[in-house]
């Protein structure tokens, strides 16, 4: 019956928020509120990595990069080819590409496995290095397939992706997410986080709890990946590179390490604030975009190094402290 | 339960412990002293993996642990252990210290904690019954929703004992458990051990350069220095063993 009642009211804000947007809202915000949305899922699942779980991974967008080039190959090549072309029911169109997420998702997750079983074995910052590595090499790889479009980009890719969709995912990502790391078994990673001897001595293996993180959060990566694919209907590698995933991170540090509302906020925050710089461009002629970013993302850190939730989540405001145990 | 079967352990040219054997039996409190330096730590570390001895064989619960992996100690071998400088999660709360170490009773994966189905809130909250009733054997049940860290020192000893308890051992580890500690503390750690041993059934080694201490807890003890094992018998024994003695006080004040 609660499980009803949650299914049945979330479809029902989706729903509700979604027709809103695309009836009301002009075009351009729109796509700054899908890419707000995609920023969502990359920054609550980055944070599952980098702030949970403490390490450090720098390559991010290098799974997204899996992930939508996965979609759009599937949708745009694998798809047709079965017969699954050119005008279709919407009820066909978005099976299809509920089926087109899942498997981008997983093979971003299994990439992110083979990935992460060889570099989480070891510790410090060996992470962070096999990774920033990795997104160039995915890159650099798609940069030179000519089947996907190489350098020129993945062009008529169908529009399958919107705001229902980003909308949808970035909320379900969001309490999946949430749910893992306030489950037990979830607290798992915190631990490897706050001391990983430890973790070992009672029984669990540091290693096999990192890839765990590591391939959660690059499987919703990709899905992320393939939302953005399919709302674009154009793929770029060089979208994919080093800065994206520097982006999220600033997104990941600046909301608070190990806080999923913290996440929300910076990605909904640094995206919003980069569009809004864009209009300066033109009074000054130059791009100075990136000088006001960068200057936000300094004061904040000099003034909030633990970020703007530091630890702590919205709900926490709530309930200021839980019931016992024994009676929850 | 334990049996460390001629063990050594080289670094580089070093010998940290050498041709070493130590047997715990079931139920038994045993205690291994020796000066600073003389590789206690180094063979706590042998016998729970983070270390691979250069020979010799270690058996816990009749397994040799050569074959497991550092973390399958606690596990398979049923061995659980503290850390001379206290290891907690310092972030985490009382709770969740002992909810992470009761790993082995989660009978759910991850579907039942997304979707949160019926069964997800029976077992968590078993789990979290379970353990708060273990934290309320040790007193620590009124702190359970504080950080680990915000805890005193003795609370935090006591609390990783909890945590290592957690994991249902046959045999438990501690390391130094009253190092840091004042007489009265002290005092309140030796019955807290005895208590453990009576209430939880199982073998317990203690390491510990404090004389005293060990003397009033230990059934037998083994004595190392520079990485060997020079003495093993009762309190009564080890107390006139002069080269016990020797170890401790020096040469010369044995004439």
């Amino acid at each position: 019956m609660k499980q009803l009642i949650q299914w049945g009211s979330f479809i029902l804000v989706v729903a509700i928020f979604g027709w809103l947007l695309t009836e009301f809202v002009p075009d351009y915000y729109q796509t700054i509120i899908a890419i707000c949305g995609i920023n969502v899922i990359l920054a609550v699942s980055l944070n599952l990595v980098n702030g949970f779980t403490g390490q450090f991974s720098m390559g991010h967008a290098g799974f997204m990069a899996v992930g939508a080039y996965m979609s759009a190959t599937l949708s745009t090549l694998l798809l047709p080819a079965l017969g699954f072309s050119g005008e279709m029911n919407v009820f066909t169109q978005n099976l299809l590409f509920f089926g087109v997420l899942i498997v981008s998702g997983l093979s971003a997750g299994l990439i992110g496995f083979l990935v992460g079983v060889p570099s989480l074995r070891l510790k410090g910052d060996y992470l962070a290095i096999v990774t920033l590595g990795f997104g160039e090499i995915i890159r650099t790889s798609i940069l030179n397939i000519e089947a996907i479009g190489g350098a020129r980009g993945f062009i008529g890719i169908p529009q399958w992706s919107n705001l229902y969709w980003v909308l949808g995912l970035s909320i379900l990502s969001t309490v999946i997410i949430a749910r893992v790391v306030t489950s037990i078994p979830g607290k798992q990673f915190m631990a490897v986080r706050d001391d990983e001897t430890a973790t070992t001595s009672i029984g669990l293996s540091t290693t096999r709890i990192k890839v765990r993180a590591f391939v959660l959060a690059s499987f919703f990566a990709g899905v992320a990946g393939a939302l953005f694919a399919h709302y674009y209907s154009y793929l770029n590698p060089s979208t994919f590179n080093f800065n994206y995933s520097f982006q999220i991170i600033a997104m990941v540090v600046l909301g608070g390490m190990g806080s999923l509302s913290g996440s929300v906020t910076a990605a909904i925050l640094l995206t919003v604030l980069l569009e809004a710089l864009r209009p300066l461009q033109d009074y000054t002629g130059v791009d100075l975009r990136m000088v006001i970013y960068s200057l936000v993302l300094i004061v904040l850190m000099l003034t909030r190094p633990q970020g703007i939730f530091g630890r702590s989540e919205v709900t926490d405001f709530f309930k200021k402290r839980r019931s016992r145990p024994h009676n929850a | 339960m334990l049996e460390v079967d001629h063990v050594s352990i080289e670094f580089g040219g070093l010998k940290a412990v050498q041709d070493v054997y130590l047997k715990v039996n079931d139920n038994e409190l045993v205690g291994l002293i020796g000066p600073n330096g003389a590789g206690k730590t180094t063979l706590f570390n042998l016998i729970t993996r983070i270390y691979r001895p250069t020979s010799g064989r270690i058996k816990i619960d009749g397994h040799n642990i050569r074959e497991f992996h550092a973390f399958d100690i606690a596990n398979k071998c049923h061995a659980a252990r503290t850390f001379q400088n206290i290891r907690l999660f310092r972030d985490l709360s009382v709770l969740d210290n002992v909810l992470v170490a009761s790993h082995l009773k989660i009978d759910y994966g991850f579907w039942t904690v997304a979707l949160h189905t019926q069964k997800f809130f029976d077992s968590e909250k078993r789990i979290r019954g379970e353990a708060f009733e273990l934290l309320k054997i040790f007193n620590l049940h009124e702190k359970y929703d504080e950080l680990a860290k915000n805890l005193p020192y003795g609370d935090q000893r006591k609390l990783e004992i909890v945590r290592a308890l957690a994991t249902k051992p046959k045999i438990l580890f501690l390391d130094e458990p009253a190092a840091g500690m004042n007489e009265s503390e002290t005092a309140e750690l030796l019955n807290l051990i005895r208590f453990i041993r009576e209430k939880f059934k199982l073998a317990i080694l203690v390491i510990e350069h404090d004389m005293k201490f060990i003397m009033g807890l230990c059934e037998r003890i083994y004595v190392l220095d520079h990485g060997q094992l020079i003495a093993e018998g009762t309190p009564k024994e080890i107390q006139n063993n002069p080269k016990v003695i020797r170890a401790y006080l020096g040469e010369e004040t044995i004439t």
